[in-house]
């Protein structure tokens, strides 16, 4: 469509055809690539003229209320919904992940206190073998080695009696 | 403004938006609401560039066009949705349009102008609605969106272009030769 054509066009579909200059119905008589494309618009002019509404339309009385009604559902509705929404639940996803990363960072690192704790010190001292005062290393007597001495103390015992 | 005061001057024109669309009046109660619950919950994105009229006539239009969508009360929107009836209709408009069009055909032409317009943007269909159906002319068009003159008038001539296209590919696509 010519430029003529199209800033004019507005005004012709309006059906104010006085608005139009002289050349514009001159062009057209001229231009049948124009004049098809015009016919072509107007037509689709008149379509969506049929959306128009002869009929007015009021709503209903306490229309205000409503929607207040509305709203007031809308607002209690979109307190939940704010863990539905994707920028959201994306940033839920994003913190869980770190807190797993973070747990599971503090697990690897802690793995070898995990093992059997240390003994307290008063377990220590107690279960500290003696140390020999001989050359000061220390006595590694089992239960069984005491048997044996005791065994051997009351052999010596009965040698004297 | 109060919310109250927005509410009573505008509810007129959006039931009179909805009906001119949807031709059901309990469909316009509800999505009047929906349109007000809307208005109440963003009017904080309102910048003030364009009217409180257009804005709201907007978030209206797009109302009623996710309603159609949601019911699929005219199964609406996709190209896939437009029957042969819809081809034939597209190519005997003349006809219909010249000799004053039965009641059937009427509610036919309308469905399947609400078809191509689906296929438009947001801003195109607003435009062209306010510009055809509201009636409204250039100049207040301008006045209510805050575009000069001209770029209404390059804005409206492309959606009417794209609308033109959009009925000549369904002309074409379900091989019927374009008048």
């Amino acid at each position: 469509m010519h430029q003529l054509i199209r800033d004019n066009l507005e005004e012709y579909l309006n059906g104010s055809r006085q608005n139009v200059p002289e050349q514009f119905h001159a062009h057209l008589a001229g231009c049948e690539g124009c004049a098809s494309e015009l016919r072509l618009l107007q037509k689709q002019a008149a379509m969506l003229g049929s959306l128009r509404s002869s009929e007015e339309a009021e709503p209903a009385p306490g229309f205000y209320a409503r929607v207040m009604d509305r709203i007031e559902q809308q607002g209690r509705d979109c307190m939940w919904s704010v863990f539905l929404e994707p920028r959201f639940g994306r940033r839920l996803a994003i913190a869980s992940a770190g807190l797993v990363l973070l747990l599971t960072t503090y697990l690897v690192t802690t793995e070898p206190s995990a093992r059997p704790l240390a003994p307290s010190a008063v377990a220590v001292s107690s279960q500290q073998p003696p140390i020999s005062e001989a050359d000061g290393s220390l006595a590694v007597d089992t239960f069984e080695q005491q048997q044996q001495r005791d065994a051997v103390l009351v052999d010596l015992a009965s040698f004297r009696q | 403004m109060a919310f109250r005061e927005v509410v009573e001057r505008y509810q007129a024109k959006v039931f009179s938006i909805i009906y001119g669309i949807l031709r059901n009046h309990n469909d316009a109660e509800d999505i009047a609401q929906q349109v007000f619950s809307k208005i109440y919950f963003s009017i904080k994105n309102f910048d003030f560039r364009s009217s409180l009229l257009t804005w709201i006539y907007k978030i209206t239009v797009n109302e009623c066009y996710d309603y159609l969508r949601k019911k699929r009360v005219r199964k609406l929107v996709y190209e896939s949705d437009f029957s042969e009836e819809d081809v034939q209709r597209m190519q005997n408009t003349d006809v219909a349009v010249a000799q004053e069009p039965a009641v059937d055909t009427q509610l036919a032409q309308r469905d399947l102008i609400l078809k191509l317009l689906a296929k438009l943007s947001t801003e195109d269909r607003s435009l062209l609605l306010l510009k055809e159906v509201e009636g409204h002319s250039v100049e207040e068009l301008s006045e209510m969106t805050g575009m000069n003159e001209n770029t209404i008038k390059v804005k409206l001539f492309r959606a009417r272009q794209k609308l033109l296209k959009v009925s000549q590919r369904l002309g074409r696509g379900t091989g019927h030769k374009k008048a």
